[in-house]
């Protein structure tokens, strides 16, 4: 066990950093620690447009193998990219979804001419995508969705309902998930789609939140098409695929998250001090507790990249998403207590200060990608051996 | 930066969890509570001299192995599986840290000794006492007082080492609620003692051989938490109750879930308080590892007899021996509260970049 970077990783570090230093300047300040979870409707043009920045200087794709244009980066690398992007305030990553969800998925299960075809416009930032697979009646029992697919005259046709749909208004395409074969059951008979959303077939709601801004959508398919080429995998191979992009939302990019929630934290202390909840002992209690939380964030990541060569699926993979949603729930709450009597008090033109969308959006956090309740039924039955309900 | 375990660290557990599974198939800690036996001579030098355990972390140039916090802590997680009753934790651990961080020819001396597995000591505070020639004080609820025949006493400015043999000194066995740690009050009157060191500085050096120690500590519980929760799946996987094993029901599966969360948050926490122990860092990592791996083992600790239902509050079932020391390590070197301040302090002092 090390946990110190190599000096050609710390040279790599100051690369980054520099670059973003140079980089996120100018009309990009506006952008400097908006967007991401909970703010993601904020500034998305200006979002995109960075997008085709990082792509430019080819800092999209950083995991991806040489031959599709990526940069092959050590898993180490790619933790020191995402913690200076998050310590620089680099704004949300409007096409995270596509980078590093869909495009993964493809490199090992798509054709090659699915690769030809997608792979660049995500790596120069001029495609963005959003991932299709909850339903109204499919959420935490995903393998009851009902949104089903026909292949007719050499094309798709997709009919049915998808919703909490991260981005999808910004997005160009949406990756899902559909029953192809009619009298198919649960795991079986799914297709797994590319699907273009700027056509009459495809129609796009957002939902308000608590928070009064809207992240997530309900994305209606009508007769909505796409090429019969459009399938990732096999007619009847849906489910396989949609686990293998599942797969690959653990990795280094929670390491760029957990700089995020520094800053949150940073915030809070500074708010902290601003109203003297840092001299009342029980908050001091709690700010410690946080902190020590954020590194221990940061050691499941590393113990889950282990020695970087074999990924492995330890307890510590198996309990990080409900450690981390948890943690960050509980952040908000404490980020109402250091507010104190300000707690309540909006902007004078009604915006929520970022410390009260971090209190009210983080109740998300403890639903999307699996509640806290399924993940400690995963934890249970497959870490801990216990038997299915 | 690589955040698995070598081969030689692997290696090293094995060889403690061996020998101590074999301990714990002869009785372990049973035998000597049914018996009122402190520890067993036998098993420890096989475990200190034989095995060479004994000077794990100290330098090779004083007899010891050379290695650091990180074998440490995983040979601290065997033990705290099996509640391993031996000098070690005093000997090795605290008294080990003390003279390490303190350094000087005569903490040396001690050093070699302790690695040859000549010697068992401990560490005491002292507030009042008369030093002069010769020491006189009165020391309570010392760890392993019994078992040990160095004393090492942090009285104000100084440490001095005490042999249990000297005149003056004499030891009275305390009864302890956990009894897998033995505790002791230790009367010294005109004792002659050597000195180690006298330093106007001396807390902040005592405070980071108590960090040391604690991130040791955190291991032991980490062990203790793992093994209970080892022990209530298999329970609950074999109990039935309304036709089915009650380890179906959600309720309990929820709360073992719960359990494995904290118990890898704690691992996670002694892991890297073990890799940062030789940083500037060190007092923080060490006060995550102790703040959150002692109420980890007291919280797994109680719901594991919760979960076992009736026969979780029997003498007969081991779950009690395990809750009680895991409520004795919630104070032990420093409460969590204690440790959380620490970190508020730093957060202070340096933001929360650090």
């Amino acid at each position: 066990m090390n946990l110190d970077f190599t000096p050609s990783d710390e040279a790599f570090r100051v690369e980054v950093a520099n670059w973003l230093k140079t980089n996120l300047t100018g009309q990009y300040e506006h952008v400097r620690y908006r967007g991401g979870p909970g703010d993601d409707e904020a500034f998305v043009e200006l979002r995109k447009k960075w997008e085709k920045v990082l792509g430019q200087a080819g800092w999209i794709g950083l995991s991806w193998p040489e031959e599709y244009g990526g940069k092959n980066l050590s898993l180490s690398q790619q933790m020191i990219f995402n913690e200076e992007y998050a310590r620089a305030g680099g704004p949300g990553r409007a096409g995270h979804i596509g980078e590093t969800l869909l495009a993964p998925t493809l490199i090992s299960l798509g054709t090659s001419q699915q690769k030809e075809r997608f792979l660049p416009k995500i790596r120069k930032g001029e495609e963005f995508w959003c991932q299709g697979y909850s339903e109204p009646n499919a959420g935490s029992d995903l393998a009851n969705i009902s949104t089903r697919a026909s292949l007719e005259n050499g094309k798709w046709i997709i009919n049915g309902q998808k919703i909490w749909t991260s981005l999808a208004r910004d997005a160009d395409w949406c990756f899902l998930i559909a029953r192809a074969m009619l009298e198919s059951k649960r795991r079986e008979g799914l297709v797994y789609l590319l699907v273009p959303l700027n056509q009459s077939g495809v129609t796009i709601r957002p939902i308000v939140q608590m928070t009064g801004s809207s992240e997530f959508n309900e994305v209606f398919f009508d007769n909505a098409v796409t090429d019969a080429d459009n399938i990732v995998g096999e007619v009847g191979g849906g489910w396989k695929v949609a686990m293998a992009t599942l797969s690959f939302e653990r990795g280094a990019s929670t390491l760029g998250q957990q700089m995020q929630f520094k800053n949150e934290l940073k915030l809070i202390v500074e708010e902290a001090k601003r109203t003297g909840a840092m001299q009342d002992p029980i908050i001091r209690q709690k700010i410690a507790k946080a902190w020590g939380g954020l590194k221990i964030m940061r050691m499941h990541a590393l113990r889950m990249l282990g020695d970087g060569k074999d990924p492995k699926l330890g307890r510590e993979a198996y309990i990080s998403k409900i450690y981390w949603a948890t943690w960050h729930r509980d952040l908000g709450e404490l980020a109402m207590e250091v507010m104190g009597d300000d707690a309540e008090r909006l902007s004078n033109d009604g915006e929520l200060h970022r410390l009260q969308k971090l209190f009210l959006f983080s109740r998300a956090d403890t639903i999307y990608a699996g509640t806290n309740q399924i993940q400690r039924n995963i934890i249970a039955e497959r870490a801990l051996g216990l038997p299915r309900d | 930066m690589d955040a698995s375990f070598t081969e030689d660290q692997l290696l090293i557990r094995e060889t403690v969890a061996s020998f101590l599974a074999d301990w714990k198939k002869a009785g372990g800690y049973r035998v000597l509570i049914d018996s009122s036996l402190k520890f067993d001579g036998d098993v420890w030098r096989k475990f200190a001299v034989d095995l060479g355990f004994s000077g794990l972390t100290i330098p090779i140039s004083l007899g010891g192995s050379g290695l650091g916090a990180i074998e440490r802590v995983l040979v601290a997680e065997e033990m705290g599986k099996v509640l391993f009753v031996s000098p070690y934790f005093a000997t090795c651990v605290m008294a080990t840290d003390l003279l390490q961080t303190i350094g000087g020819k005569v903490a040396d001396l001690y050093l070699a000794q302790i690695a040859k597995g000549l010697r068992t000591a401990t560490v005491t505070k002292i507030d009042t006492y008369a030093i002069s020639n010769t020491f006189s004080g009165k020391a309570e609820n010392v760890i392993d007082g019994e078992n040990s025949n160095v004393i090492l006493v942090v009285a104000g400015d100084k440490v001095i080492a005490i042999d249990t043999k000297e005149k003056g000194l004499s030891v009275s066995s305390v009864n302890s609620m956990d009894q897998t740690r033995s505790l002791a009050d230790i009367n010294f009157e005109n004792t002659k003692y050597t000195m180690i060191c006298t330093d106007t500085n001396l807390t902040n050096r005592i405070e980071t051989a108590r960090a040391n120690s604690a991130i040791t500590l955190a291991a032991e519980q980490v062990g203790g938490a793992e093994a209970l929760l080892g022990m209530t799946v298999s329970y609950i996987k074999e109990r039935k109750q309304f036709g089915r094993v009650i380890g179906s029901f959600q309720s309990i599966k929820h709360r073992c879930a719960d359990m494995m969360t904290a118990i890898e948050e704690a691992r996670s926490a002694v892991y890297l308080a073990a890799a940062k122990s030789k940083t500037d860092e060190m007092i923080e990592y060490a006060a995550i590892a102790k703040s959150v791996a002692s109420e980890t083992f007291f919280k797994v600790a109680g719901d594991s007899i919760q979960l076992h239902g009736g026969v979780g509050v029997t003498w007969e079932y081991d779950l009690h021996f395990y809750f009680k020391r895991a409520r004795a390590g919630l104070s032990l070197l420093g409460t969590p509260e204690y440790w959380r301040e620490k970190i508020v302090e730093s957060i202070e002092h340096y933001g929360v970049e650090k």
